[in-house]
């Protein structure tokens, strides 16, 4: 990943946070300051923040081909010492070059830097030849010079990083290896820097543990003292081995006494999960036990204590780190699944819990939630459980519950409130409401967590972790007030050749069945029909190999009946993917036979890419995203121009050998090419990459055109049925198949800032314009009016018809207006994806954002027409309708008394 | 390859450029190279090559001037660098004024993302057209009968006869 952040230890807020360009490969912390090492394809960055403020202090670049491989302080200096590519240079900060720098060993991988005193020692592994075992290779450097002292060959057979090797740096004693060769109890310690003897040779008790041979044979060696700041005199590492079937995890001090190293047994753990070194010789370890973490403190005061987690949300605890407030431990956990947690003494309960799973979310599905239902309704459910009211029953159910409420607030005080919006207390994430604001946002993450999250509050509603990597979620079945049928959500992930399909109940998230499907997937989509035995939407996955085909999921018989039942055509790609030079159109053969779960596919076109261009990527309209409400753009003289509206338009994007992009929009039923467009010149690559969104006849793309001037341009193509005014495509049935080329209008605009992520909101029957969404690199999401993004808008200025039309005059560069900025002054960093989703009111569309980090917001592009405004005043209503009735009620004696007079006159 | 330096300095738009530090980068042609700005507002991008460079300081919370960068080498072969204000979406003018170097860059604006609420107001009360209405009938009901009274009744004869 490629963030690094702060977080404070007492509530686990983030203190500050930078998101770099590229990957963070080591990360260093050292008094007050904190070194990233990371590297793009050519170049090896070093970076030292400020541990205070997340400012840079200062940073060093090189191109280096290998990247940048590890990176070390050089003890009371500001200096770093690092391997960059296949070199190991010196860095003074603020300085452009190295204090010098030593071409290393191109046969060795330099992975640990140890800087004691004046040498600076490279270990890094050899790989084993024909010749020779695997070993290590140890330049001794000068750290003032640069100049090599020795090199030589050492710990034969064992490699860094390989479970069988320490690296030990104390100030005082000098550095060490200590490893234990594979099929051998002999512990060997190498002293860096000396050559005769190569090596002490201690018995297998060093440790002070003793040991049958086979157990130590299987037992493996971990650093503790990562951090040497932390702990400089006596480093530690540990030891862990199984006996008897209990892992037990010792914790090893080295030490000196006269001439001779010593090694003492500090602590020591049961089937500890993870240990971590803290100041003062204090160690901690973490045990994920059933229904909760354990964790102990040793060396100094003990401490321990224990917390409820349930592993099966975010998985055992993998690393743990430990830090004193005030004299209290408090043990930060990291979870295989992403989670964090602060554990201290006097809770049973985390300090604090962070969902780091988010941050790797691929995949998100909104579930609508049902509305809440009065308890009239509950009762009339009660008394009659078969019926399901109508929708008019419930209203009028919900209106005599609404003036039941009214009389109630009547008679305990008045209790009317000023405002539009009702229902915003905070309830369950798992509640619904009228409006259909509250949805549960489903996550599915590559570390195997699907975790639901209420869309009001970010509130966590449950999570689950299923160990293999999740790549799609999907709602199979929807919740339905006052029913007793849970509402599905289904995981899709992938081991190294099966498919795994989870599904979980979508408001508890117990898992309701998991299926490990025997093929890996290309891709996986809805079916337009549901399973006769669960009520689920059927799922189709996308099969290359052996053959292509349309597996069917739930896997059964009846499945597959459905399938055939509901007697749609099924067309599905391949080859669609990055890099591919052509896409296959396939089409899936319902038979009578239904012995298998899957379809047969037969091939039914293919789109050659032309001669030196491959695929940078596919588009097509997210779920819904191509309904409309008006059939055609109404133009200033009262003519219509027609929509093309096809939902199996896909937009392909193609990287020219030649240099620039094409893009091609083409049917996905037939193959057939609707329009093509090339963009000579234009960059797409891991800086700048291609994004596009379809919504209506609408398709948007947005990529980088270098040279003078450069920018990143907007193109947006609509597509008519024809160029002419009221003609349209008569027929009642279109097909794919039918030859029809639409008309297109297309022009290019220039977006404000480099975007990650395209998105288009949606509203319930689509009569609401549409804003295109722009997750911008900044970290805002901007949400522009269509019409701002509208091909027709003239270049000169508008005439009165096209005045009438609504056209203003064109101009290239999009506005960052912050008034149309969602996320107002959050930052809301590396989004990848932008969704949205309809409400039940027409006016107001779901926004979520998600990549790095998480963001939902509700937004009504053409204004919250369909709602009282905030500041509508209920209580002046009333009050002015009471005033009324009451001078009604005063003034009819006085009328009366008039007209009575005037009869008398 | 080039670095390229540059400061961000105060004025009455941003006053304390350290909160900048982890709210904004410098970045070169929207994400190819990024520069981290420091506390004292300096930033470094690395790794640039001759040519035409689009240097914007992409923030959260201001908005600054976008740059176009020349990176040249002159007669001597020394490297030099021309830069100059551009609008995104227009040509990059050659007659612009070069800036000196190392940049100096100052925010042109905070980001107002609120639009204020609209309070209380006489006057959008009597603009709403349904409030014209009830003062058309208001008029009608109370100063037409005036109106009336106040003519000669002969003309009201005259009238009522036509």
């Amino acid at each position: 990943r490629n963030a690094v952040a702060a977080l404070r230890a007492d509530d686990g807020q983030i203190a500050w946070r930078q998101v770099l360009s590229e990957p963070v490969g080591t990360l260093l912390a050292r008094d007050d300051r904190v070194l990233t090492l990371s590297s793009s394809s050519s170049d090896a960055h070093v970076h030292v923040w400020d541990a205070g403020s997340g400012a840079l202090a200062w940073g060093f670049s090189q191109a280096a081909g290998g990247g940048a491989r590890t990176a070390t302080f050089v003890r009371d200096s500001d200096d770093v010492i690092a391997v960059l590519g296949d070199e190991l240079v010196r860095v003074a900060p603020g300085s452009n070059t190295p204090a010098w720098s030593l071409a290393l060993n191109g046969t060795a991988a330099y992975k640990r830097i140890v800087v004691h005193g004046k040498s600076v020692f490279a270990i890094g592994n050899v790989a084993s030849t024909r010749q020779a075992k695997q070993q290590l290779h140890v330049v001794e450097v000068d750290t003032a010079s640069g100049a090599v002292k020795t090199q030589y060959s050492t710990a034969e057979g064992v490699s860094l990083g390989g479970g069988s090797l320490v690296v030990l740096e104390s100030r005082e004693y000098g550095a060490y290896l200590v490893w234990r060769e594979a099929d051998n109890i002999v512990w060997h310690i190498h002293r860096l820097g000396m050559t005769s003897p190569m090596w002490e040779i201690y018995h297998a008790k060093m440790v002070e543990v003793a040991l049958m041979p086979p157990d130590m044979l299987t037992s493996t060696i971990a650093e503790l003292d990562t951090d040497p700041g932390l702990n400089d005199a006596t480093p530690r590492f540990t030891l862990t081995y199984t006996r008897d079937g209990t892992q037990k995890t010792v914790v090893v001090e080295m030490y000196r006494t006269g001439d001779k190293l010593e090694m003492r047994k500090i602590a020591s753990f049961t089937d500890s999960t993870a240990v971590a070194a803290g100041a003062q010789r204090t160690v901690a370890a973490v045990r994920t036990s059933a229904d909760g973490v354990a964790w102990r403190v040793r060396g100094g005061a003990k401490h321990s204590g224990d917390a409820v987690y349930e592993s099966s949300t975010y998985g055992g605890v993998t690393h743990a780190a430990l830090a004193f407030v005030g004299s209290a431990p408090r043990v930060v956990v990291q979870t295989r699944g992403g989670l964090l947690a602060a554990l201290a003494g006097d809770s049973r309960e985390p300090v604090w819990t962070r969902d780091e799973s988010l941050a790797h979310a691929a995949d998100m599905a909104l579930l609508a939630l049902p509305p809440p239902a009065s308890s009239a309704e509950h009762a009339a459910k009660e008394t009659d459980p078969s019926v399901q009211p109508s929708a008019a029953i419930r209203f009028v159910l919900r209106w005599v519950a609404t003036a039941q409420a009214l009389v109630e607030s009547v008679t305990s005080g008045f209790g009317i409130g000023s405002g539009g919006h009702g229902g915003e207390h905070a309830a369950a994430p798992t509640e619904g409401d009228h409006f259909g604001f509250r949805r549960l946002a489903v996550f599915g993450s590559t570390t195997g967590v699907v975790a639901a999250v209420g869309s009001q509050d970010g509130a966590h509603a449950w999570a689950h972790y299923l160990k293999t990597r999740v790549e799609r979620v999907f709602i199979t079945r929807g919740s339905q007030a006052l029913s007793s049928a849970a509402p599905i959500v289904v995981a899709v992930g992938r081991t190294r050749n099966a498919t795994v399909v989870t599904a979980l109940d979508a408001l508890t998230g117990k898992v309701v069945s998991r299926d490990s499907l025997p093929f890996a997937y290309t891709r996986v989509f809805e079916l337009p029909a549901s399973d006769p035995v669960s009520g689920q939407r059927l799922l189709g996955f996308a099969v290359a190999e052996p053959t292509p085909r349309l597996a069917v999921w739930p896997a059964t018989a009846e499945a597959v009946r459905a399938l055939g039942a509901a007697n749609v055509p099924l067309y599905f790609e391949l080859g669609d993917g990055a890099g591919s030079t052509a896409v296959q159109g396939f089409r899936a053969e319902i038979g009578d036979d239904v012995a298998e779960p899957w379809l047969a596919a037969q091939p039914a076109w293919t789109f050659d890419l032309p001669a030196g261009e491959t695929l940078i990527s596919t588009s097509r309209y997210e779920d819904g995203a191509f309904h409309t409400a008006l059939q055609g753009r109404v133009l200033g003289d009262r003519s219509v121009l027609y929509k093309y509206i096809n939902p199996h338009v896909g937009a392909l994007a193609t990287q020219r050998s030649a240099g620039g992009i094409g893009v091609y929009l083409i049917d996905r039923v037939s193959g057939r090419l609707l329009h093509a467009a090339e963009h000579a010149g234009a960059v797409v690559s891991a800086g700048h990459p291609f994004l596009a969104t379809l919504s209506e006849n609408r398709v948007i793309y947005q990529f980088w055109q270098p040279g003078v001037p450069a920018g990143y341009v907007t193109a947006v193509v609509e597509l008519f049925e024809s160029d002419q005014p009221d003609t349209r495509d008569e027929r009642t049935e279109v097909s794919s198949l039918d030859l029809r080329l639409p008309s297109v209008v297309a022009t290019a605009f220039v977006a404000p800032e480099a975007a990650t992520a395209l998105g288009t909101t949606r509203t319930g029957s689509s009569i609401t314009t549409r804003d295109v969404l722009f997750a911008l690199a900044s970290g805002k999401l901007l949400a522009l009016p269509d019409a701002m993004l509208d091909p027709r808008r003239p270049m000169h200025a508008p005439t009165k018809d096209e005045q009438a039309e609504g056209l203003v005059a064109y101009s290239a560069p999009l506005p960052l207006d912050p008034r149309r900025v969602l996320s107002h002054s959050h930052s809301v960093a590396g989004i990848a994806h932008v969704r949205s989703a309809p409400t039940h009111l027409e006016s107001t569309s779901l926004v979520a954002a998600f990549g790095l980090d998480v963001f939902f917001t509700r937004t009504s592009p053409s204004g919250t027409f369909d709602q009282l405004s905030p500041s509508f005043s209920k209580a002046n209503l009333v009050i002015t309708s009471l005033a009324l009735v009451a001078g009604c009620l005063l003034g009819a004696p006085m009328v009366r008394r008039k007209l009575t007079n005037r009869a008398w006159a | 390859t080039y670095r390229l330096r540059g400061a961000i300095l105060a004025n009455n738009v941003l006053s304390d450029v350290s909160e900048l530090a982890t709210r904004a980068h410098a970045v070169v042609n929207g994400g190819e190279h990024r520069g981290y700005i420091q506390k004292d507002g300096s930033f470094v991008v690395e790794n640039l090559t001759l040519g035409d460079w689009l240097l914007e300081i992409q923030s959260a919370d201001y908005a600054f001037p976008k740059l176009h960068v020349r990176i040249a080498t002159n007669d001597e072969g020394r490297a030099s660098v021309a830069a100059r204000y551009v609008q995104i979406g227009s040509e990059w003018s050659e007659d612009a004024p070069v800036l000196a170097y190392p940049l100096k860059i100052e925010a042109s604006a905070k980001y107002d993302f609120f639009t204020p609420r609209q309070g209380f107001s006489i006057i959008t009360m009597f603009s709403n057209p349904y409030m014209l209405m009830v003062g058309a009938s208001l008029v009608a009901i109370f100063i037409m009968p005036k109106l009336q009274a106040n003519l000669d009744p002969e003309a009201l004869k005259e009238l009522q006869e036509k």
